[in-house]
């Protein structure tokens, strides 16, 4: 009796320890499923992340240059040092300072100039510009920044619905294929 | 009359505002008094745009730029203080708090560094972040939010492992028991074993009392059968005090019949003739004494025979009888009751163990279900790593 009573005992305790590795094994295959979602977002996020990043290098390059031979270089200057005493004191790093200083020349620069056009070629190099009626464009198929980004956003939200998108080739060829991007045509030109 | 320039006109325009006097607009242009004041009352009415300014703002302006020239200050200087003024009110800093604000700048101030190595360290960075493609506070936020999700992802799969390998570690737990449950059932049919040869034991223990009960009976005849002949033999004894007794029944029947001695004594002898028949009768009669006296013996052998084995018999056949129909009732009962308990046992366990295999089952397609989900996590994870080092390689090209 003693013993069917252990054996029962042993057998509720077995079952009961099973249901929870089952309820466990389905809660962690939800959380997979899930994890599995924001990896394939994390995708489009890193693309447009990179491509956030060269955006931000060509408008501090501008920046720079606007310091060395831009207009009223005294008003530039005086903006820099501002930018990069309050980066300063925000910071307390130098390389952090001299690069607000940087930014802030960059959006000076902007408010003169206006709001700086962007195209995108997706290749076996992906690269950013500048671009602006009046100059001609390097060779090349060259996508609009903005229709880009949305097909992009479009795409991560496919993603974390669950579709597989695949490694950077699939990804830049199902938005050549979907995405509906505006291509620049090649009477555009850039500026310098 | 040449027309005056549009540069020329800006310039009056500008030494104007700054609040220069008329002769030393005139003076510094080139014009003559007149066309400056033309120049001015253009402006005034609108008709030539200053960049930067309205027509309105002309007389603030030249007050202000006056005023700054009576405090020796450049206009230049001023914009420096509007700036800063708007500076400080982003930054939250109040007008009464800008003297503790300049201390704590002087105090944060670089007096080692010129404006030649500011900028040539400006250049500096520039190069860094042209080389690298992204700037240095960027670099190492990304780094740190790479870090920071690869972290998490580790610990993830850390934890997806340790909880697959408490999985792997309780069914091998079930495995040991489900193994310790068919010990244990086969130690209960060894014991079935072992209590069916007791049965068989008891079975042949009741087989030799039977042989006994049918030997006593045997016995029971066979001294039944002696019986009747020591009472046969009783019938025909004759002792020697029946010789005396036969003189004295001759001298009384020669008294009686009134014979003499000798023709009593010629009636006896010739009675004698029949002695031989006589001693017959005495050997005879002698040897069955002889063969009573055995068989008293051997009856009363016979008797404590019979006694001792009616006693062991009626011991055996009472205790061991009632014992052994008891045990052997016994046994079958608590057999049929084992076994049929037993049976039941093992059919509910079976059963149990049925169930438990089903729940083990179902357990067992999750887990291969999270297994697969994982391989499928680690592979997204694999192909978002790649995706990094590509995009990084591909946009680091250019």
């Amino acid at each position: 009796m003693a013993y069917r009573n252990s054996f029962k005992q042993a057998v509720r305790d077995s079952k009961r320890l099973i249901v929870s590795i089952r309820q466990r094994s389905r809660q962690a295959s939800t959380d997979l499923i899930h994890l599995r979602r924001e990896s394939e977002g994390l995708k489009i996020a890193v693309l447009l992340c990179g491509l956030e990043e060269e955006k931000a290098a060509l408008l501090r390059s501008r920046g720079v240059q606007s310091l060395l031979k831009g207009e009223d270089r005294r008003v530039t200057w005086v903006n820099f040092i501002l930018g990069s005493t309050f980066g300063w004191l925000e910071t307390h790093h130098g390389l952090g300072a001299l690069a607000q200083g940087v930014d802030s020349s960059a959006r000076l620069q902007e408010s003169r100039e206006g709001k700086v056009q962007y195209a995108v070629e997706l290749g076996r190099q992906i690269r950013v510009i500048t671009v602006s009626p009046g100059e001609p464009l390097p060779p090349g198929r060259w996508v609009n920044w903005e229709s880009l980004t949305r097909a992009a956003l479009e795409l991560g939200e496919r993603g974390l619905r669950g579709e597989e998108l695949g490694d950077l080739n699939s990804i830049i060829s199902t938005l050549q294929q979907e995405g509906h991007l505006l291509y620049y045509a090649s009477i555009i030109r850039r500026a310098g | 009359m040449k027309p005056i320039q549009r540069e020329k006109k800006l310039q009056v325009m500008s030494l104007y505002l700054l609040s220069f006097p008329y002769e030393e607009i005139v003076r510094t242009t080139g014009l003559s008094k007149g066309s400056v004041v033309a120049i001015i009352k253009e402006a005034r009415a609108g008709a030539l745009k200053v960049p930067g300014t309205t027509s309105d703002q002309f007389n603030d302006l030249r007050r202000l730029a006056s005023e700054l020239r009576t405090k020796g200050l450049d206009p230049s200087q001023a914009a420096l203080g509007v700036l800063f003024f708007d500076r400080f009110q982003s930054l939250g800093v109040a007008l009464e708090d800008i003297d503790r604000w300049a201390n704590l700048v002087k105090d944060f101030r670089l007096d080692d560094i010129t404006a030649e190595r500011f900028y040539e360290a400006a250049m500096r960075l520039w190069e860094l972040e042209e080389r690298e493609g992204k700037p240095f506070e960027e670099i190492v936020s990304e780094y740190e939010e790479f870090s920071k999700k690869n972290t998490r992802l580790n610990e993830e799969v850390g934890l997806l492992e340790g909880r697959r390998e408490e999985l792997k570690l309780e069914v091998g737990n079930l495995g040991s028991d489900i193994k310790a449950l068919k010990q244990e059932k086969k130690r209960l049919e060894d014991e079935k074993d072992a209590l069916s040869s007791h049965v068989a034991h008891y079975a042949e223990i009741r087989d030799e009392v039977q042989e006994l009960e049918s030997k006593k009976i045997t016995l029971e005849a066979e001294i039944g059968v002696k019986g009747e002949e020591v009472n046969r033999l009783k019938t025909i004894g004759f002792a020697e005090k029946h010789l005396s007794r036969l003189r004295s029944v001759l001298e009384k029947i020669g008294e009686k019949e009134g014979l003499s001695g000798e023709a009593t004594n010629r009636k006896f002898f010739d009675s004698v003739d029949i002695f031989g028949d006589i001693l017959e009768f005495e050997n005879q009669r002698k040897a069955m004494k002889s063969e009573l006296s055995s068989l008293h013996g051997e009856i009363s052998t016979l008797k404590e025979t019979k006694a001792g084995l009616e006693g062991a018999i009626k011991e055996a056949a009472s205790t061991g009888s009632r014992v052994i129909a008891q045990a052997a009732d016994q046994i079958r009962s608590q057999m049929a009751k084992a076994g049929s308990q037993l049976t039941k046992e093992i059919k509910s366990a079976s059963k149990e163990v049925d169930t438990l295999f089903k729940v083990i089952l179902n357990a067992g397609v999750e887990v291969g279900q999270m297994t697969e989900m994982a391989a499928k996590g680690d592979e997204s994870r694999e192909q978002l790593q790649k995706i990094i080092e590509d995009a990084k390689k591909r946009i680091g090209e250019t």
